[in-house]
């Protein structure tokens, strides 16, 4: 396990984390439409493997500001599992759900910040039971950490883990879509190097 | 275009020297450390982003730590004709993004990094004569070759200059 690294992906491991994203994501649609009671869409994954110098590239502009939504990943699967909210999704998720229309980044108060931290830990958990039942891995998921803040920086969290072992990051990103509107959010599902092994050999039978 | 004076990007484990006019820039630190070191006579600057305190034999990306990125700076910088007896320090980011999350590596990282940045200078005696550190929000930073001074920008609070 210890000379594994992310060059060694094959494309049919790439197929099967990008397999294990579709359901994964495709739950979290599912709840989401029936919390906010709207459409959601969401993107077919998106596997990636980047250098960490560019990181802070993806998602289009290192300095925009977005809230982010933490949650560490213990027990069978180690890592990390990130939301990056853009800013009219944010507002929108607490205006439903408050019937509100006056809510948005520079007025999150510490019950809006709760909504959105529990909307995620929502979604987080929705992803991450259909990763558990696919592989039979207990997945245990912190509390949520929140912020708002420049994209680039919130990203400096998943470069640590994986600047440790290596130059490069590996990231399961989903798109999803609020009501065809095009308001953006993203989901990274990030386990540690140990882990992303530990499922492929599983979910491949070896 | 031509005219304008050039600003050159400082990635995520990178580092990069400029001579006056010119400036260089690296886009939201987080818990990461921008090391600034600046030669007044030749008006030389460099800057380096590091991503983690201490390296590991096995890795040979040397500007991704703090202990290995800043004299591979200074080396770059005597190249272009700097004097390491002149240079000084400022430094900025080591914030931690957010607050009380800590699995693993990345508890107080931002933390670990200025205190490594720190030690690393101090050994080399090169003085620390500004800093922005700490804190929980993400900072973009400019430092300009002609004047030294870096200009610090941050989504919660005023553009800085230090």
């Amino acid at each position: 396990m210890g000379n594994f690294s992310l060059d060694d992906l094959n494309y049919e491991e790439f197929d099967t984390l990008v397999e294990l994203g579709n359901i994964g994501i495709g739950n979290v649609a599912t709840s989401l439409s029936t919390l906010l009671e709207k459409t959601i869409n969401v993107s077919i994954p998106k596997v990636n493997t980047l250098d960490i110098s560019e990181i802070s590239d993806v998602l289009g502009g290192s300095e925009k500001r977005v809230a982010g939504v933490l949650f560490g990943m213990s027990q069978d699967i180690e890592g990390m599992m990130l939301f990056i909210l853009e800013e009219k999704f944010a507002g929108d998720i607490v205006n439903i759900l408050f019937k509100s229309d006056s809510a948005n980044f520079d007025n999150l108060d510490e019950i809006s910040i709760s909504t959105l931290k529990e909307v995620a830990n929502i979604m987080a958990g929705t992803y991450l039971n259909a990763i558990s039942s696919m592989t039979d891995f207990r997945i245990e998921l912190s509390v949520p950490y929140f912020t708002v803040d420049m994209l680039g920086a919130i990203m400096d969290i998943p470069a640590i883990q994986f600047g440790e072992i290596g130059n490069k990051i590996l990231l399961v990103e989903e798109k999803i879509i609020e009501g065809g509107e095009g308001f953006n959010s993203y989901l990274m599902f990030v386990p540690t190097l140990d882990s992303i092994k530990k499922i492929l050999d599983k979910v491949n039978g070896k | 275009m031509e005219n304008d004076n050039m600003v050159v990007k400082v990635g995520i484990a990178d580092l990069n020297v400029v001579k006056s006019p010119d400036s260089l820039i690296s886009y939201a630190l987080g818990s990461c450390v921008g090391i600034c070191l600046y030669d007044n006579l030749t008006k030389i600057a460099g800057m380096a982003h590091i991503l983690l305190p201490v390296s590991k034999p096995d890795d040979s990306n040397l500007m991704k730590y703090a202990d290995t990125a800043i004299p591979l700076l200074i080396t770059k910088m005597e190249e272009q004709k700097a004097n390491k007896f002149r240079l000084k320090a400022k430094i900025a980011g080591g914030a931690n993004m957010f607050q009380a999350f800590a699995t693993g590596n990345t508890a107080s990282i931002g933390d670990r990094n200025v205190e490594m940045t720190k030690a690393v200078l101090n050994k080399l005696g090169i003085q620390i004569i500004a800093e922005d550190t700490g804190g929980n929000a993400g900072r973009t930073i400019e430092f300009t070759a002609e004047n030294g001074i870096l200009h610090i920008k941050s989504l919660s609070s005023k553009n800085k200059e230090i």
